[in-house]
C-alpha cells in the first residue's frame, strides 16, 4: 500500500513555483530546483530541523518578491546604526537600492558588484535555505575586501522586506576578505508586514584576514526569516561574530563554520530576545577539520510569554584536528511558564588531543538577586530588566568595536524598556 | 520612627516571631542579641519585604506609616535599609550602575528629581573614599569576586548612598577581620544622625565595641525577653544565652 503523507499549502505552493521555473532553468539554479522538488519543504522528521519543522510553521510559500514591489517606504536606517557611521548598502526585497545606497563613498579597499545568482553559489552541497536562495534570488551581492585593507568604517548590509502584499525576498551575499584584511560589517534584517525573507551569506576569509560580523535580526514579528550563513576560515584568521535576535515569527538562523587551515578562530555570540509566540532557531555547526583551531559559541537566550527558542549546536572535530579548542554554551533565561527552550549541544570527536566544553543551563530570573535590587528601591519591572540585561551582556560583550557595541547593548535595551512599560 | 507591635511571623508553615514588640525612635542605636534560632534574620527580612515571611498578626510602621503593605521596594523608598549578612553577587551589573539606578529609582517613588551624572559620581566618590573603596571595584560587578569585607563595605556604601531613615544591619561583623570591621563601624557610625534610627542584629558582643549601641534587646524563641544598656552585651557575651533560652520556653 502506497501512503502519501499530505501536503502543506506552503509545500504545495512552492512545488508550483518550482515546476514554473524548472521550464527555463539551467546550471546551478536548476540544480538547486531539482533539490527542492526531490526534498520537498524541511520537517520534524529531518533530524537538523526536529524542532524547526516548517511544513508546519510556515502556512504558505509567497511568490518571489520584484524590484516592483519596493513600493513608497521609507526605509529608514535606525538611528543607533546611523550614528555609527556607517557606508550603506542597502537592498529592498532583495534588490540592491543605488538611491539609498552610499556606493560611491565605498571606503578603500572595498568593492562590491553585483552577479548573476548561478556564478557564485556552491551547489554541491544542498540545503534547504541554499537552494531556496538559489533557485529564487535573481542575482548575487559581492562585497569583496582587498587584501592587507584595513577598513575602519563599518559596513552596513541593510535588508528591508516590503510586505505591504505577502511576498518572499530572497538575498545572496558573498563576502570575500582578503588575505590579512580586516572590517566591521553590520547586517540589519528589517520589515514590515507578512513577508518570508531568506538569506544565503557566503564568507570566505583568506589567510589572516580579521572580520567583525555583527547581525540584527528584527524581522516583522509577522514574517518568517530563514538565514544561513556559510562560512570559511584561512589560515590565522579572526572570525567575531554577533546576532542580536529579536524579530520575525519563525525564524532560523544557522551557521556552518569550517576551518581550512590551521590557527584560525570563531567566535560566535547570540543574543535571542523572544516574545509572544515568536520561533527562534539557531543552528550552528563548526567543523574542525584542521590543527589549533578555536571555536567558541556563547549563546543567551531570554524568552517570554509563549516564545520558544533553540539552539542546535554541533561542533566535529576531525581526526587531523590537533590541538582545537571548541566551546558551546547555551544559557537560556526564560521569563513565563509558558516559554520554552530546547538545546542541543553536540560534540563529534575523533582526535584526542583536544579540548572541549559544552554547557546548556535554562533558568528562571533568581529569586534572591530580584529581592536584593528590590530592596534598594529598584521596582520589580525595572530589577527584572537589570538582571535580563546582565544576562545579554555576556552574548554583547564579545563585540570588539565599542561604538558598535553600545549600538547593539543599546537596542538590546529597548527591547527591554518595551517589556519594562507594557 | 520604628514601631513594632506584637508581630507574628510565619516561615515555611513554622511561627518564628512570637509577640514581637520593639520601638526605636530615631537617633537611637539598638541592638538586638539572641541565640541562633532566635528570629534575628527573620526579623530583618520581615522588615524588609521578603517573599515567603508571612506576617500574620501584629504591625510596623515607620513614623506612622504601615509598612507591611508596602512592596520590597516601596519600604526601600520609604527608608528601610538592610545590610545583608550575605550580599548577592549579580554578575553582569556594574556596581555604579546599581547604585545610581537604586538611587534614582527611590528619588522618582519619591516624587523628587532624579539625580545628574556630575553630582552622583561627586558623591559616591566623597563616599567611597570614606569607606576605603576602590574606584575600580566599583567597576565591577556588584559584589562578584569581591571578598568578605568588601562585600560588607559595599553594603555600608549603599546606605551611605541612599541615605535611608532606618538602617537595620543583619550580622553585618559576620565574616570579618578586625580592620575591616574597624572601616565598616567608621562607616556606619557617620551615618548616625538625629534622625535616623539603627538596628543592630548581631549574635556577638565585638561589633558593639565599635558601634555602641544605645539600647540592647535579647530576642529569644521569638520575642524580647530582655531589655538593657550597652552593659547588657557585655554581661551576654560573659554569661551567654542558655539563661534565656530556659525563661522564653
Amino acid at each position: 500500500m502506497n501512503v502519501n503523507i499530505k501536503k502543506s499549502a506552503a509545500e504545495l505552493a512552492l512545488e508550483a513555483q518550482v515546476e514554473v521555473l524548472l521550464e527555463n532553468a539551467s546550471g546551478g539554479q536548476a540544480q538547486a530546483l531539482e533539490s527542492l522538488r526531490h526534498n520537498g519543504m524541511p520537517h520534524r522528521k529531518l533530524e537538523p530541523w526536529v524542532y524547526t519543522d516548517l511544513r508546519n510553521l510556515v502556512r504558505d510559500t509567497y511568490r518571489p518578491a520584484t524590484e516592483a514591489d519596493r513600493g513608497a517606504g521609507d526605509f529608514k536606517i535606525d538611528p543607533a546604526l546611523a550614528a555609527l557611521g556607517v557606508c550603506k548598502i542597502v537592498r529592498v526585497n532583495g534588490f540592491l537600492q543605488d538611491d539609498l545606497s552610499d556606493l560611491d563613498a565605498l571606503p578603500d579597499g572595498v568593492s562590491l558588484k553585483v552577479q548573476d545568482i548561478t556564478a557564485g553559489v556552491e551547489v554541491d552541497e544542498h540545503h534547504f535555505i541554499a537552494d531556496m536562495v538559489t533557485a529564487f534570488a535573481s542575482n548575487s551581492l559581492v562585497l569583496e575586501v582587498a587584501p592587507g585593507a584595513n577598513v575602519e568604517q563599518p559596513i552596513l548590509l541593510a535588508n528591508f522586506t516590503n510586505g505591504s502584499v505577502p511576498v518572499a525576498a530572497y538575498a545572496h551575499t558573498i563576502v570575500k576578505m582578503g588575505e590579512g584584511a580586516s572590517a566591521t560589517i553590520i547586517e540589519s534584517l528589517e520589515g514590515e508586514g507578512d513577508y518570508q525573507s531568506s538569506n544565503l551569506l557566503d564568507v570566505s576569509l583568506s589567510d589572516k584576514a580579521n572580520l567583525n560580523f555583527v547581525r540584527w535580526q528584527n524581522e516583522d514579528v509577522a514574517a518568517v526569516h530563514l538565514a544561513l550563513m556559510r562560512l570559511t576560515l584561512g589560515e590565522a584568521s579572526k572570525w567575531q561574530g554577533f546576532t542580536l535576535t529579536e524579530g520575525a515569527r519563525v525564524s532560523r538562523n544557522e551557521m556552518a563554520i569550517r576551518f581550512t587551515a590551521p590557527a584560525a578562530d570563531a567566535h560566535i555570540s547570540v543574543a535571542k530576545l523572544l516574545r509572544g509566540e515568536q520561533h527562534g532557531d539557531t543552528t550552528i555547526i563548526v567543523d574542525h577539520a584542521v590543527p589549533e583551531c578555536d571555536s567558541n559559541e556563547i549563546i543567551k537566550s531570554v524568552l517570554e510569554d509563549k516564545a520558544r527558542g533553540i539552539f542546535q549546536g554541533k561542533v566535529i572535530v576531525r581526526p587531523g584536528a590537533h590541538g582545537t579548542d571548541g566551546r558551546q554554551a547555551s544559557d537560556a533565561l526564560l521569563l513565563s511558564d509558558q516559554a520554552e527552550m530546547d538545546s542541543k549541544p553536540e560534540l563529534e570527536i575523533y582526535n584526542d588531543d583536544v579540548q572541549c566544553a559544552h554547557g546548556a543551563t535554562v533558568g528562571e530570573i533568581d529569586e534572591d538577586l530580584l529581592f536584593y535590587l528590590r530592596a534598594r528601591g529598584i521596582p520589580l519591572k525595572e530589577a527584572e530588566s537589570l538582571l535580563v540585561q546582565a544576562h545579554v551582556g555576556g552574548a554583547l560583550e564579545s563585540i570588539q568595536n565599542e561604538d558598535v557595541k553600545n549600538a547593539m547593548t543599546g537596542l538590546a535595551a529597548r527591547w527591554l524598556t518595551r517589556r519594562a512599560s507594557s | 520612627m520604628l514601631s513594632i507591635k506584637n508581630l507574628h511571623a510565619v516561615v515555611d508553615g513554622q511561627e518564628i516571631l512570637r509577640g514581637l514588640n520593639l520601638e526605636v525612635p530615631a537617633g537611637e542605636v539598638h541592638a538586638i542579641m539572641g541565640p541562633n534560632g532566635a528570629g534575628k534574620s527573620t526579623l530583618s527580612y520581615v522588615l524588609a519585604g521578603k517573599a515567603g515571611y508571612e506576617v500574620t498578626k501584629g504591625s510596623v510602621t515607620l513614623n506612622g506609616e504601615n509598612i507591611l503593605e508596602m512592596q520590597p521596594d516601596e519600604r526601600a523608598s520609604a527608608g528601610v535599609f538592610l545590610a545583608f549578612q550575605y550580599p548577592m553577587e549579580i554578575p553582569g551589573v556594574p556596581t555604579l550602575t546599581f547604585l545610581r539606578q537604586a538611587l534614582n529609582s527611590q528619588l522618582r517613588t519619591r516624587g523628587e528629581d532624579e539625580m545628574s551624572t556630575p553630582d552622583f559620581m561627586r558623591l559616591i566618590r566623597e563616599k567611597s573614599a570614606e569607606l576605603k573603596i576602590e574606584q575600580d571595584m566599583l567597576k565591577r560587578a556588584v559584589n562578584v569576586g569581591f571578598s568578605g569585607g568588601e562585600k560588607k563595605r559595599n553594603e555600608v556604601l549603599q546606605m551611605a548612598v541612599l541615605q535611608p531613615k532606618l538602617c537595620v544591619l543583619d550580622e553585618t561583623d559576620s565574616g570579618l577581620d578586625i580592620d575591616a570591621l574597624r572601616i565598616v563601624s567608621d562607616g556606619v557610625n557617620a551615618l548616625r544622625s538625629p534622625d535616623r534610627a539603627f538596628v543592630i542584629i548581631t549574635h556577638y558582643q565585638r561589633l558593639l565595641d565599635y558601634i555602641v549601641p544605645d539600647k540592647v534587646h535579647v530576642l529569644s524563641k521569638g520575642r524580647i525577653v530582655r531589655t538593657g544598656d550597652k552593659d547588657l552585651a557585655l554581661e551576654l557575651e560573659d554569661k551567654g544565652y542558655a539563661e534565656f533560652e530556659e525563661t522564653a520556653a
